[in-house]
């Protein structure tokens, strides 16, 4: 498509190089100007479809519901937060430190308006705590199914770079680690860790970064509908923790350059992130663009259901089969419990369309369909 | 942002405008790289459509083609998502008629706003007709509208009308912007584009953003003296819902206004007309961008507790009734999720309606 701007333009002249669907350009001497628009900020808009990232607006909260919940979360305890965030928070000497996650609205003055209306927010209560232990860490992390990574074409020569962007608030200035990791088809694990930077304490920075493709290596990567990679954000972590060398692409030792910070030194710190996007390509939105960057709260909720759902159900006793489809097709055939589990609950053929059930007498509760990754 | 191209390129060069597109350099003229931009992504740009049911496709309470006897329903659901609004003091033998017909659009199937047994003059002071649609908080957050940083949005529509005249179309919650357009000629499908400028000097309360009304999109046809003295152009409070200018194009029997490809666009630039067919989302996804607030489902039901997900999570607990009564005793329960219930006695060829509507 040939882009030949009219020689002699006038003041104000409108340009349409590929019609319909295109970029338009008006004249504003002595520059081509670049119309904002279906081309400006809608293509922002529509772009947020591309998003990797699933529930990176931190607004499905489908386990614990809106809000955070307070303690038990260390060592493995309750660490999915929030629906596609996994809260990893490890710590040999706890003492009275706990954590409070899930989502909350935003703290502080929000520069992206109500784009956002919650954030994740991860909070160290009862106690600071130095994470001296040399395997302490504390952070969350993000699968990514392999079906979401694959048109990047990581470990083939055609492969992209993928621009990473979100907004974060913390109670301290300090440097965190980013990494985006490989689940390996048979290759090797590969990593690149980023450091950012939180400049100012308690006030809403946008962060971006960019990527570069991974080097080649096709079975270092999978694209099915397992995990496909993994995006971590750490906030803290002992000696043996913070050893992965920063800014390349390496093999995966752990998530944490040397530059890491304590986030959570000080009882009561906290971390608040939000509008996280993972988009192909080395352009990022710029800060008033991400506002924009999300699906609506209702298709954002249907891309979490692929991995988990939960509804109510009422199963009639005694021996009465029934056949249920889900609310969208899982991932994979999910493992199925009831909460609070249910008496007599037989549960046959949990697949990735529908299950089936009976129980020995009438029960109700709300049934978990776990296909998470 | 200007696009200062290199002034000596070698063949070949690219070269990426901050946000892009991308060029390379093939003398004597850059062309542009093939990619997001190049291939028109009509389909991407759809789905940011904030309004649902633009065009006015599905149509699950009453299916395809018209209804009548609408003058006493006000603010009912004649379309999903779409309400129609009617006051009418005197009426005269005057009734309406409503639904989604196809006519030669531009879009293949429209709302239909019909009067019918006479036309009114709409003396009544509070006199009113529209169509309005509930915009979900969820979809008009990203425009941060009563924040600073709050950006603009574009409307664009066809509308198709019995005679010529000027007609209000507000967008608005506790605070409102009205804007006249222009029916020039009779008959005749008109493509009407506006930009509303972001109401950056309210508060975060002005506009909800969770699972309610976070604003109203409402289209005026006719008005009494009292709703027609809202000032134009400019942010205010809500009071009235026309202006001084509104016509009345229902003052003639069989009157009709047409309206379809109603789309609100974050940004300043609407699309052309010839670009406005594409912007839609295809009928499956619009759907179930539908149900989330409403479903019409089939269903059979027994003297056992019978409990189902819905086919899609839906706004919030929906009330469920049957379509059509039975004599029977009913027990339904449900939420955003799921929903069950058994009768008193067997019960086939009937069906469900689930409503989370706003």
């Amino acid at each position: 498509m040939a882009l030949d701007f009219p020689s002699t333009p006038t003041e104000g002249q409108i340009y349409l190089p590929s019609g319909p669907g295109g970029p338009s350009y008006v004249y504003h001497a002595p520059v081509w100007e670049l119309v904002a628009g279906l081309v400006g900020v809608s293509s922002i808009s529509a772009r947020a479809y591309d998003n990797i990232i699933v529930n990176g607006s931190f607004d499905v909260a489908r386990e614990y519901g809106i809000g955070t919940i307070t303690g038990g979360r260390i060592n493995g305890a309750a660490p999915w937060l929030l629906d596609e965030w996994y809260l990893s928070a490890v710590i040999a000497t706890p003492g009275s430190s706990n954590f409070q996650g899930g989502n909350s609205v935003p703290a502080g003055t929000t520069p992206f308006g109500s784009a956002f209306p919650y954030v994740g927010a991860f909070q160290i209560i009862g106690a600071g705590n130095s994470f001296a232990g040399a395997n302490d860490q504390v952070g969350i992390s993000h699968t990514i199914e392999g079906t979401r990574l694959a048109p990047l074409n990581f470990g083939y020569s055609n492969a992209s770079s993928v621009t990473l962007s979100f907004w974060v608030l913390a109670s301290a200035a300090g440097t965190f680690s980013v990494t985006i990791g490989s689940q390996p088809n048979g290759g090797v694990y590969r990593a690149y860790t980023h450091n950012f930077t939180v400049n100012v304490a308690n006030t809403w920075e946008y962060k971006t970064f960019t990527f570069p493709p991974p080097p080649i290596g096709a079975t270092d990567w999978t694209t099915d509908s397992g995990p496909g990679a993994y995006l971590y954000f750490m906030f803290a972590a002992g000696s043996a923790e913070k050893t992965q060398t920063p800014e390349s692409w390496q093999p995966w030792n752990n998530e944490c350059s040397p530059q890491q910070s304590n986030f959570f030194a000080t009882n009561g710190n906290v971390v608040q992130i939000t509008g996280v996007c993972l988009l192909p390509g080395s352009v990022a939105p710029t800060a008033e663009e991400s506002q924009l960057m999300r699906r609506p709260f209702g298709e954002e909720q249907t891309l979490c259901q692929r991995h988990y759902q939960r509804y109510t159900m009422v199963i009639h006793g005694p021996s009465d089969w029934k056949m249920h489809t889900h609310i969208t097709s899982l991932r994979a055939s999910p493992t199925v419990s009831a909460v609070p589990a249910m008496s007599g609950l037989v549960v046959q053929w949990p697949g990735m369309d529908s299950w089936g059930c009976y129980a020995s007498v009438q029960s109700s509760g709300e049934m978990v369909f776990n296909a998470r990754i | 942002m200007a696009i200062d191209f290199p002034s000596s390129p070698a063949e070949n060069q690219t070269f990426t405008p901050p946000g892009g597109p991308t060029y390379v350099y093939h003398a004597p003229i850059w062309e542009l790289v093939p990619g997001l931009v190049g291939a028109a992504p009509f389909a991407a740009f759809a789905r940011n459509n904030i309004v649902v049911n633009g065009s006015f496709n599905v149509v699950q309470e009453y299916g395809y083609g018209v209804t009548t006897g609408w003058r006493t329903y006000n603010n009912a659901y004649w379309i999903d998502q779409w309400k129609f609004s009617v006051v009418l003091a005197t009426h005269g033998g005057a009734n309406f008629e409503l639904g989604s017909v196809q006519t030669s659009t531009p879009f293949g199937r429209c709302g239909q706003i019909k009067i019918y047994g006479a036309g009114n003059s709409f003396a009544g002071a509070s006199d009113y007709v529209g169509a309005y649609q509930h915009i979900e908080g969820y979809r008009m957050a990203p425009l941060s509208f009563g924040y600073a940083n709050a950006i603009p949005v574009t409307l664009s529509f066809w509308v198709y009308a019995s005679v010529t005249g000027t007609f209000t179309v507000i967008l608005g919650y506790s605070k409102a912007f009205l804007h006249n357009f222009t029916v020039n000629a009779a008959n005749t499908w008109e493509y009407k584009t506006f930009t509303f400028p972001p109401d950056t000097t309210g508060a975060q309360t002005d506009w909800p953003v969770g699972a309610g009304t976070g604003a109203y999109l409402q289209f005026c046809f006719a008005a009494g003296s009292t709703q027609k003295t809202a000032t134009p152009d400019v942010w205010a409070t809500w009071g009235q819902s026309s202006t001084p200018l509104q016509s009345n194009f229902f003052a003639s029997v069989n009157n009709a206004v047409y309206l379809t490809g109603v789309c609100l666009l974050p940004g300043s630039v609407a699309p052309t007309a010839a670009e406005s067919a594409l912007l839609q989302r295809s009928f499956l996804d619009e759907e179930a961008l539908c149900q989330r607030y409403y479903m019409k489902i089939p269903m059979l039901i027994t003297t056992n507790y019978v409990y189902q997900p819905h086919i899609t999570s839906m706004r919030a607990s929906p009330s469920v009734t049957p379509i059509t009564a039975t004599g029977d005793t009913w027990v339904f329960g449900g939420d955003q999720h799921s929903w069950g219930g058994y009768a008193s006695n067997f019960i086939g060829g009937n069906g469900l309606v689930l409503n989370a509507r706003l």
